[in-house]
């Protein structure tokens, strides 16, 4: 990404911005990004009314999508975005994770620029890894304002809220893991547990194979990917990734789990499964499950050799004490509905919540839990223990 | 007990860690009731808790909460009700290196069933990295035949953090609407 040159065009009037291929909440991330650090530079538009176009290149229908988008209006200056460079002649490639200033000067260059401009590239390493996580603290805080959701209050009658209305004015995403890599690292490991044998699967990653390893037996992964690399292939569909399994041998194990490599990385089959549905999660529920119904918290995880989540320990607590739907411990706990969905995604990843089908009952004996009259006091311990959760 | 201190227990037996893990957060040298082991307790540790283990956490204004371990022989249970009054919680520490922490778990579950219907218990494995097993999902399995859904977590007594997190667990299972 070259440098942006300042706009010529008048800066007081947004920039006008279609997107194609983005879904609702990434939008929703936009606006919030477009009018706070963008202070009000762009605006989401339809289609008919945008001075430029942004097309995520990562969605399901992006090649189809971007045809159609370009026989309307193959003039139209256009910002593409995606993990990897499409290559697509006349636009402004921005890769991901996006990183906002980046983004938002690239649709002012091409905006002033009144046409597109060369094709330039940014290789993902560019952009620093850790500003994935940015992008989804970004669509949480997006989301953390649902309507409805935030007007209610300690003393409300919980029988009486219609949760399926309340949903319908919410923003609730889904996602399938089978149509990323987390449904294949949960075929693989399926694979291994049942047959006791360690099953390894390959990512080609920089035209080089590299592995993730687990053994059931040992209850062990040992991946070649580190962290950033994952998460970037969370949100990566399938379909783009090259990749293979295969079974080990007992010996071939040990070589694998025991070769004590430092570019080799190793945690227990629930740590990694845990991350993975985090990061595929991104606030978005499981496709099957519904987000009126109930979630019942078979058991407290492991939290203290799991990867946060935010206020995980607070759902968390909320559940075990009785199933409650998402929307219902987001307005309890306040806190957005986007981080209830990411917990479920991690704890149904290792089978400890299940999506009751009727709610009828347990929302309406749902009891509100009542503030601890040491809740001052709690806050002040919290606060010396090194924040909340 | 005075309006601002309070305390919170540790409890467990012989060696599973209470006495590191009060260390581990509190804002004072733990003063330690030691004496040479002298039963069971010798094959496990040379020194144990006689009386108590005792720390503080200060979180200002005066305010403090004090830290109160257990004697982890049987033959102190008498102390534990005197312990446990005025509580606001109790955190349980296994050793998964013993015989049958089960059978652990079971005891100090028993002992201290009245306090823990009143309060919260959050429960600590400790060992378990050279120890995997049994694991910890066979805790909760001990725990349904027990009809109990108390939070069990993997820990190490020495880490500030798993220590800090097990306070944490507590306190928001105490109140929910803690965070707001």
């Amino acid at each position: 990404m070259r440098s942006a040159p300042v706009a010529k065009k008048s800066v007081t009037n947004p920039i006008r911005v279609a997107t194609i291929g983005l879904d609702e909440r990434s939008q929703q991330v936009l606006r919030m990004a477009f009018s706070g650090a963008g202070k009000g530079a762009c605006e989401i538009t339809d289609e008919k009314n945008a001075d430029v176009g942004l097309c995520n290149m990562d969605s399901s229908d992006a090649k189809t999508l971007w045809r159609n988008y370009r026989k309307r209006y193959p003039q139209r200056p256009t910002v593409v975005i995606g993990l990897r460079n499409p290559a697509l002649t006349n636009t402004c490639y921005v890769s991901k994770p996006i990183k906002v200033d980046l983004l938002i000067n690239a649709i002012k260059q091409v905006h002033a620029d009144g046409e597109p401009t060369p094709q330039e590239s940014t290789t993902p390493q560019e952009v620093s890894a850790n500003h994935s996580r940015q992008s989804v603290a970004h669509m949480r805080k997006a989301h953390s304002g649902n309507n409805a959701l935030d007007t209610w209050r300690e003393d409300a009658p919980v029988s009486a809220i219609n949760w399926n209305e309340e949903l319908k004015e919410a923003t609730v995403s889904f996602y399938s893991p089978q149509e990323f890599l987390q449904g294949e690292i949960h075929t693989v490991f399926n694979l291994a547990g049942k047959s006791g044998v360690a099953t390894q699967l390959s990512i080609m990653i920089d035209d080089r194979w590299k592995t993730i390893t687990a053994d059931p037996v040992r209850n062990k992964v040992a991946s070649e990917i580190d962290d950033d690399q994952l998460e970037k292939l969370c949100n990566t569909p399938l379909f783009c990734i090259a990749k293979k399994s295969n079974r080990l041998s007992k010996k071939e194990t040990e070589l694998v789990l025991y070769r004590n490599e430092e570019t080799q990385y190793e945690e227990s089959i629930e740590q990694f499964l845990w991350k993975i549905a985090l990061w595929t999660s991104a606030g978005r529920m499981p496709e099957g499950t519904k987000p009126a119904n109930p979630i019942r918290l078979r058991h407290w995880p492991n939290l203290t050799r799991l990867k946060q989540t935010p206020n995980g320990i607070r759902i968390a607590a909320l559940l075990s004490d009785q199933p409650s739907p998402p929307a219902l411990v987001a307005k309890v706990l306040n806190v957005p509905l986007q981080q209830v969905f990411s917990f479920y995604a991690a704890t149904h990843a290792l089978g400890l919540t299940a999506s009751a089908e009727d709610n009828t009952k347990i929302t309406s004996s749902f009891k509100a839990p009542a503030k601890n009259r040491h809740h001052s006091l709690f806050g002040r311990i919290l606060n010396r223990l090194g924040g909340r959760d | 007990m005075s309006s601002n201190n309070h305390k919170i227990i540790f409890t467990g037996p012989v060696g599973a860690g209470k006495t590191t893990a009060i260390n581990s957060i509190s804002d004072i040298p733990v003063m330690k009731t030691d004496e040479s082991a002298s039963d069971m307790a010798r094959s496990r540790k040379s020194t144990t808790t006689v009386a108590m283990d005792y720390g503080l956490l200060i979180i200002g204004e005066g305010e403090r909460i004090h830290l109160y371990g257990t004697p982890g022989q049987e033959r102190f249970d008498f102390m534990w009700d005197i312990l446990t009054r005025g509580g606001l919680g109790l955190i349980l520490l296994l050793d998964n290196s013993r015989s049958d922490p089960f059978k652990d778990m079971r005891f100090f579950l028993d002992s201290f069933k009245e306090f823990i219907d009143d309060n919260k218990i959050v429960i600590g494995i400790t060992h378990m990295e050279n120890n995997p097993e049994p694991a910890i999902e066979t805790y909760h399995q001990n725990l349904n035949a027990l009809n109990m859904n108390a939070p069990v977590f993997e820990v190490d007594a020495r880490k500030e953090e798993d220590i800090s997190t097990l306070l944490k667990v507590l306190l928001y299972s105490l109140d929910p609407w803690l965070g707001e």
